[in-house]
């Protein structure tokens, strides 16, 4: 996937060999798996102190917008990769069960109903916060059972 | 992983340095230089590619006994 152009910067791997980008892969993959954890964490303390604070809502609104950003990448990177089944096996069994989509259905519910009960500002901005993140969850739920699916294509071709 | 010393081996009677090696396979001196050392594993295509350069068989280069 070709996010940016051609570039003279770190992240451009043209000219790169096999053995080149297969080290840059292996630690871009780690670097994004850092970041998104650092982000996912910043976010959540952001969206805390802006719900503990009550005083700015230009701080919560960072916050969601931060959360929905990476879990839009996080999507992305899912999507791409159970396309040819490259998920982690035990994470895509896990997600696909219809036990775990359907406790986050209810969460989600739960929660949001939660915050948005009292019909403060703050309350809706950790609701929102918390639709994002288990809608987040659905969606892998989803991904998860189109890779199983993938994979249990392969392995019927196989037999 | 174990060093290539049969890679190396052939590479020297060919009288190629790693250099030379790498600009025929297409790939970077540090590559051949990985594989030698044991800290890279090679594609099969790049492992076709080193053995039609060194006229060696994927056995004579890369099967460990």
């Amino acid at each position: 996937m070709k996010i940016i152009g051609d570039t003279h910067d770190l992240l451009n791997d043209s000219g790169l060999d096999e053995m080149q980008k297969a080290y840059a892969y292996n630690l871009a993959f780690k670097c994004f798996k850092a970041m998104y954890c650092i982000m996912f964490v910043i976010s959540f303390v952001m969206v805390m102190l802006a719900v503990a604070v009550e005083e700015s809502v230009i701080f919560a609104v960072t916050a969601l917008v931060i959360e929905l950003l990476i879990n839009m990448i996080y999507i992305i990177f899912g999507i791409k990769s159970s396309k040819i089944g490259a998920i982690n096996p035990m994470f895509s069994k896990y997600m696909a069960r219809p036990g775990t989509i359907v406790g986050y259905v209810i969460l989600g519910v739960v929660y949001s109903c939660h915050y948005f009960r009292d019909g403060e500002l703050f309350g809706i901005v950790a609701g929102i916060y918390m639709i994002i993140l288990v809608a987040t969850f659905i969606i892998l739920g989803a991904i998860s059972k189109k890779n199983n699916k993938i994979i249990n294509q392969a392995e019927d071709e196989e037999t | 992983m174990a060093k290539n010393l049969k890679l190396k081996s052939a590479r020297a009677i060919k009288d190629m340095s790693q250099q030379a090696l790498a600009e025929a396979v297409g790939v970077s001196r540090q590559t051949i230089s990985a594989i030698e050392k044991g800290d890279y594993n090679p594609t099969i295509n790049l492992c076709i590619a080193i053995c039609k350069v060194l006229d060696k068989t994927l056995d004579e280069l890369f099967w460990e006994e």
